[in-house]
């Protein structure tokens, strides 16, 4: 599995059998075993695993910011030739860190510091060791327009940056000093997928400066849009390590293999999706309007429209898919449709009787449930298996001495076997996975038929996602469950689901049968969405991707953009004034294929 | 119990401070039982604000065991009589007499005498009481002598005298004493000197080298005390006589300008403290909690008009208002507990009602939402127990700043008269001008015990800490 | 919301609090007569001087006493005592406002005034000089100590402050000082017991500057040593919060000194929330100085408390609530400028 590279002058990277040990209180943890590879200039390493394998401290090691526990620290790291692990402490600070190796650290959100303007934070290594302020102020305001940023961003605070913002400022900070290698953490974790794809366009961009890169993620698809070589990591070590090419085309490793095959493809063939459904309808939503408050100033608020115009339907068996990035009001249209908040205009019926308007739902509770994104928050940490279980069954008083015999048997759908095992137990003592499935348990345990999923495979490492996703799958089919699947993702939205709805800026714009909507997209941002998505083809290197960033569309009309003023040609030759003044209202342009136009 | 909190409580012991706060704790648990069930209700009444009850003991005495420093110091000494020696019948009266040996080898007086007569019966004509010391030098002197109160017009015998108190005679200071001693230094040695001389310090008459009337000098050795209690009834009885020979240092922890024993003023401190601490902030708590959670979760009007009231109480500078409320109402112990609650909760529910925010757009709580829970089910069983080793924490970090809140109070002279704590003594010692005279031990006893209770529970809050905060169980 | 709009909003809350005290006031020494009193007091005050004025001039003693009745009458109308006293209420507030509270039973100025007025400001800068310097003091070491262990977590040096900032927090100011003045003043004879000068003062500047710092240290010291442990602990913690931010771990990336490190990226972060909990302190150290100044004799507001408090003057003690609250939304104001200046992020919201 070692390159075949032999060992070449513009190798800006060497590293052999690197270990690195950490103490904990049971004992030596082998956070990284025995890792060699190597770098050459222009090019970049992608290093893919799940969380706590290991990836990060590979790039504390390389930056010498182990933590304090560390045990055991060894292996040759050479830099352009020179053994710098060698270095003392204040040495490698002083010629290395960000002279030479700089670091993009994952979680944007939190890499700035809150109370420093923006451009004294980018400058700061540049004065702090020698330059003249002037100087640094011209390179910095460079490097900003070369992310992509304004020059105001300058003397801004981090806390009036988007998320996107914040990243390219961060990616702009690392390259102050030029630096040879650059680290890439996570560097997109946080971010939507439009946002994610525009940064990976700018880390390709900057690539061909000849800038090398370790590009650190937990998700193999990214890697293809930007590394060279590509290393599985797991338990502390490379268990493939190979070109692109070879790794995506011809995984060894079983794990590998997962990885890969967890990758939502849009092109793959999807199993069929046998449906029951009938048309008969159990969700209609008309006309939902939700405002929330916002304060303004001393004592008025105004209101924020989160959901505007919508309309819905799904029908016994079926699962819908509402696909949307955050901020698009898709959790907030969940939670109208559970009744936790209620609209301003429109209705919602369930099973033909309006929700919304009653206080007493008492009896829409027990038929229609949620499954939460996160499954760490989403079950109480203080009770057990058993207890939060049991939870629903003491609400909807059911007999007690049922109680033990339904638990028992939910949890056996959802394959925790053998479920004896794991009554007792408390949630921290399961796995994220785990987690999820007793979350599914409770949704499934008062047999319900309507269920709300939002995002439940997001927070979950990418080889159990598939798990979760076919377990929820097989419960529909044989308990005829009907979905309404919430999640940012169109890919897996596409084989998860019969109908997807795009939503932007509380809008539906795009609604269809999966298959269509994904193969044929209408509207500019659905296009905008699936072109963000990230796929495993080796031929992304070379690509840049066509997404148009979501500030780029106009929330009142979604073909015109407000940066260039003037209404961009993207899906229709014409498009009347209209745009400016009223929202389009979404037309059925092909059999069931809806999307929000003018025309 | 689950693993979760067995090992909260092996990370709780494993801390020094919460060692040290847990076995204190105890002991002053035990302490405060102990007096709970000795000490009578209305202590601080009947007992310590009462003088009388505190007459025969020293005033201002530092503790005995200072002796070991070298200080010379007088024993106090109680000598109770209550079986005659000798009973002489002479015709119808019979003369009982007393006696008592001692060694007095101090080089300093005592610092008062008394006899106190209890519980008197006669039956025709009143017994008469003499008290006559011999001294080293086989002198004997006659310090007292005294009839009991005739019976009254219309009386009707047996005449019972001195049943609900004892009569106390002050010897030092008495008139008849200071001229029976004048009559025998006459007597004795030809040298006239005036009542007004030695009154008010008799004693030292009585213990020093007559040689010098100076009463500079004293009379070391061995010293035999004469009661004799004449009687005209065999029937007659007095069922004590006591003695007492006021020292110059007592007990464990010494007395007062008022002669009270400080070891028992402190004693019945502990559970007053206990009591101030642990209820004003249970009930603070309970309310602080209670108000959060239904603000945070309930959101709304009853949000805005908690928020806005816990705004405003928690920023009135706490102790110039308990002053101000505590003088106007009067020095109470219920009332000033009542204020420290009133103030006390809205700091906490502030934090409480951020942290419960938190927890609500937790997905936890939304799930129990669609579940169908009630309201009052998500705030008891959902949110509550999320919050619990936070609460219980501030609880413990609570409790000593109501007790150094009543500690303040009382140094500032509200305290609550009728029972007596630990700030009260101290400030009964610093306004008597304690400090500048140096009664240390009338000092420093009270201000240590409020230091140690307050430090228990800042010491058990410190072992808390990582158990409630976990970001700081990694370091 | 601007930075001006924050500082109203700020600025308003801490008028709410000053009123409620001010209300909270009124309307107890209403319901208990107090202020029934108070007022009657001072009529029999302004009459018996009446008195003494006119008998020069009038001779006729009935003629006097139906001057001083009539005067009587509309003396009570003039303070309302003729109506219940919540109609009173409005006129109590803005009297106490203006400190308009009469006259002291017993108390004294320095200058032998016996308004209340007198009395209470001329006090205050004392107890303002005592808090300041005692808050000045406490923050520098607890800032130096609360960054320097925050370095060293699990140190020795770490560990002791820590058990000294839980014996700092259970000493009560008061017995502390007591235990000084025992020690400093009747042990070691090194410093005066109390007072805030020797009497009687020197005349020379200089001197008497020196003769009041000397007298100053014991109060001062007293203070600090109560406040700075916890102080410091605090500081810890919440440099120890910030060191666990992902922009630190950035900032040492970027190849800073650890100098440079803390003070940036860790102290300068650090200081919105340690002006918070200087804010939370604030009722800590009020409470502190009226005790401290109790024992060291310190002619402020505080021991004019205790003063007041033994004399049951009820005037001057409504008058010391009123100022210790105006004292505490003065200072509670600037330190809330003082954080808006720190975070950028409460200045743009």
């Amino acid at each position: 599995m070692i390159l075949k590279n032999n060992k070449s002058k513009n190798e800006t990277l060497v590293v052999k059998n690197l270990n690195v040990n950490y103490k904990v209180t049971k004992g030596n943890i082998k956070a990284v075993n025995n890792v060699s590879f190597r770098i050459k200039t222009g090019e970049a390493l992608g290093i893919v695993g799940e969380s706590g394998c290991g990836k990060t401290t590979i790039a504390l090691a390389l930056i010498k910011l182990l933590p304090n526990n560390t045990s055991k620290f060894s292996g040759t790291i050479t830099l352009n030739g020179k053994k710098i692990n060698q270095l003392s402490d204040e040495n490698f600070r002083k010629t290395i860190k960000w002279k030479e190796i700089s670091m993009v650290f994952q979680g944007a959100m939190n890499s700035l510091n809150p109370v420093l303007r923006i451009g004294d934070q980018l400058i700061e290594p540049l004065v702090y060791s020698g330059e003249n302020k002037t100087i640094a102020k011209t390179t910095v305001s460079e490097l900003l327009n070369l992310v992509g940023l304004s020059d105001d961003t300058y003397s801004k605070y981090p806390h009036e940056l988007s998320g996107g913002m914040k990243q390219r400022v961060i990616i702009a900070m690392s390259m102050v000093h030029n630096p040879g290698l650059i680290i890439l953490d996570e560097p997109t974790s946080a971010l939507d997928v439009s946002v994610q794809a525009q940064i990976m366009n700018l880390l390709k961009s900057l690539k061909t400066k000849g800038i090398s890169m370790i590009f650190i993620t937990h998700d193999i698809a990214l890697t293809s849009d930007l590394c060279d070589n590509i290393a599985v990591m797991k338990d502390g070590q490379f268990i493939e390590h190979d070109s692109l090419a070879n790794v995506l085309n011809n995984p060894k490793h079983n794990f590998t293999k997962q990885l890969i095959q967890s990758v939502p493809t849009l092109s793959s063939k999807l199993k069929s999706r046998k449906l029951k459904s009938n048309n008969e309808e159990i969700l209609n939503l008309k006309n939902i309007k939700v405002d929330f408050m916002v304060r303004k100033g001393l004592l008025s608020s105004e209101p924020f429209t989160a959901v505007s115009e919508v309309s819905l339907k799904i029908n016994r068996g079926e699962t819908l898919a509402l696909v949307g990035e955050s901020g698009s009001g898709k959790t907030t249209l969940g939670r109208v449709v559970l009744n936790l908040i209620k609209p301003v205009t429109g209705k919602v019926k369930f099973q033909g009787s309006i929700i919304n308007n009653s206080t007493d739902d008492f009896l829409f509770r027990k038929q229609a449930q949620a499954i939460f994104q996160d499954p760490y928050s989403s079950i109480n940490p203080f009770m057990t298996v058993y207890q939060i279980l049991e939870e629903p069954l003491i609400i909807h008083k059911l007999e007690k001495n049922l109680h033990s015999e339904k638990i028992l048997k939910v949890l056996h759908d959802v394959n925790l076997t053998p479920p004896e095992d794991y009554v007792k137990k408390y949630p921290h003592m399961l796995s994220g996975g785990q987690r999820q499935r007793i979350g599914i348990a409770r949704a499934l345990i008062l047999d319900s038929k309507f269920i709300v999923a939002d995002e439940p495979v997001s927070m979950i490492d990418a080889s159990s996602r598939l798990e979760i996703l076919g377990l929820l799958n097989n419960l529909q089919k044989t308990k005829n469950l009907s979905f309404l699947y919430i999640t940012h993702d169109i890919a897996t939205a596409r084989q998860f689901s019969d109908r997807i709805a795009v939503m932007f800026f509380g809008r539906i714009v795009e609604q269809g049968r999966s298959n269509d909507v994904v193969k044929n997209p209408l509207h500019p941002y659905t296009k905008s969405l699936i072109e963000a998505i990230p796929t495993l083809n080796p031929k992304n290197l070379s690509n840049m991707r066509n997404v148009i960033s979501r500030d780029d569309f106009h929330p009142r009309c979604t073909f015109y953009n407000k940066k260039s003023n003037h209404v961009v040609d993207l899906h229709v030759e014409n498009i009347s004034h209209k745009c400016r003044k009223k929202h389009p209202k979404l037309t059925e342009i092909k059999t069931n294929h809806y999307v929000a136009c003018h025309s | 119990m689950n693993n979760n909190s067995r090992e909260n409580l092996q990370e709780f012991f494993s801390s020094g401070s919460g060692k040290i706060g847990s076995v204190l704790l105890v002991i002053f648990i035990l302490i405060s039982v102990f007096v709970v069930f000795t000490y009578p209700l209305n202590f601080g009444t009947t007992v310590w604000s009462n003088p009388a009850y505190w007459s025969d003991y020293p005033k201002s005495a530092p503790p005995t065991w200072t002796n070991i420093f070298g200080n010379d110091n007088v024993d106090h000494q109680i000598i109770d009589f209550t079986t005659p020696a000798d009973t002489v019948s002479i015709s119808n009266r019979e003369v009982r007499t007393y006696t008592h040996r001692f060694t007095y080898d101090s080089n300093i007086s005592p610092t008062f005498l008394s006899l106190s007569l209890y519980d008197v019966v006669y039956h025709d004509r009143p017994p008469t009481i003499s008290l006559s010391i011999l001294r080293p030098d086989n002198e004997e002197i006659l310090i007292y002598r005294e009839i009991i109160s005739p019976p009254r017009p219309g009386e009707d015998g047996p005449y019972v005298r001195y049943s609900d108190s004892p009569f106390r005679i002050n010897l030092s200071g008495d008139k008849s004493v200071s001229s029976n001693l004048v009559g025998y230094i006459r007597d004795n040695s030809n040298e006239q000197i005036s009542i007004n001389e030695i009154i008010g310090s008799n004693e030292k008459v009585i213990f020093s080298n007559l040689d010098s009337l100076q009463f500079d000098e004293i009379l070391t050795g061995e010293y035999e005390l004469i009661v004799r209690f004449t009687v005209n009834n065999e029937n007659d009885s007095i069922s004590k006589i006591r003695f007492v020979l006021g020292g110059s240092s007592y007990g464990l922890l010494g007395t007062d300008s008022l002669g009270r024993n400080l070891s028992v003023g402190l004693l019945f401190g502990f559970p007053i403290a206990l009591l101030i601490g642990l209820t004003t902030s249970t009930i603070t708590t309970f309310i602080g909690t209670t108000m959060g959670i239904i603000s945070g979760y309930t959101g709304g009007r009853t949000d805005t008009i908690i928020q806005r009231l816990s705004d405003t109480l928690s920023n009135i500078p706490l102790l110039p208002i308990l002053l101000f409320l505590i003088f106007v109402f009067g020095p109470q112990l219920w009332l000033v507990m009542t204020i420290l609650v009133l103030f006390g909760w809205p700091g906490l529910t502030i934090i409480i009602r951020s942290m419960v925010l938190q927890i609500n757009s937790s997905q936890s709580i939304e799930a129990a939402k669609s579940l169908g829970a009630s309201k009052w089910r998500i705030m008891y069983r959902h949110i509550f127990p999320q919050l619990a080793p936070f609460i219980f924490a501030q609880l413990v970090f609570f409790t000593p700043a109501a007790i150094l809140a009543e500690a303040s109070l009382s140094f500032l002279g509200l305290g609550d008269p009728s029972i007596p704590t630990w700030g009260q003594i101290l400030e009964n010692g610093f306004r008597t001008g304690g400090v500048y005279i140096g009664y240390w031990w009338w000092i420093l006893p009270p201000g240590l015990l409020i230091v140690i209770t307050a430090m228990i529970f800042v010491f058990i809050a410190l072992a808390l800490e990582p158990v409630v905060n976990p970001k700081l169980k990694k370091m | 919301m601007s930075l001006l709009q924050t500082l109203i909003v700020r600025g308003l809350s801490l008028l709410v609090v000053l009123i409620t005290v001010l209300f909270l006031c009124v309307i107890v020494l209403g319901a208990t007569g107090y202020s029934d009193r108070l007022l009657t007091a001072t009529v029999s005050e302004e009459l018996r001087g009446l008195r003494q004025s006119l008998s020069q001039n009038i001779r006729d003693p009935n003629e006097l006493e139906q001057v001083i009745e009539d005067r009587r009458e509309q003396l009570i109308e003039f303070y309302g005592l003729d109506q219940p006293w919540y109609y009173r209420l409005p006129d109590m507030v803005f009297r106490i406002l203006t400190l308009d509270l009469g006259e002291a039973r017993t108390l004294r100025s320095f200058s032998g005034s016996n308004s209340v007025s007198d009395i209470v400001l001329e006090r205050l800068p004392n107890t303002i000089i005592l808090i300041t310097s005692a808050t000045i003091i406490t923050s520098v070491i607890g800032l130096y100590v609360g960054v320097k262990i925050a370095t060293q977590v699990g140190s020795r040096l770490e560990r002791s402050v820590s058990y000294f900032s839980a014996i700092s927090y259970a000493l009560p100011a008061w017995w502390l000082g007591i235990i000084f003045i025992i020690l400093f003043a009747f042990q070691l004879r090194i410093l005066p017991s109390s007072g805030m000068f020797s009497v009687p003062p020197p005349t020379e500047p200089l001197a008497r500057f020196l003769d009041r710092l000397v007298h100053a240290i014991l109060p001062v010291f007293t203070l600090v040593i109560v406040s700075v442990g916890s102080w410091s602990y605090a500081v810890r913690t919440m440099v120890l919060n910030i060191s666990q931010e992902d922009f630190v771990n950035v900032a040492r990336a970027k190849g800073l000194s650890e100098n440079l490190v803390m003070r940036r990226h860790i102290i300068r972060v650090a200081a919105p929330p340690i002006v918070t909990s200087l804010i939370l302190g604030l009722t800590g150290s009020l409470g502190g100085a009226i005790l401290t100044e109790t024992v060291f004799g310190w002619p402020g507001m505080g021991r004019l408390y205790y003063e007041a408090i033994l004399a049951a003057d009820e005037s001057v003690i409504v008058a010391l609530t009123f100022m210790f609250t105006l004292l505490y939304v003065v200072a509670r104001f600037i330190l809330e400028i003082l954080y808006i200046v720190l975070d950028p992020r409460v200045r743009y919201k």
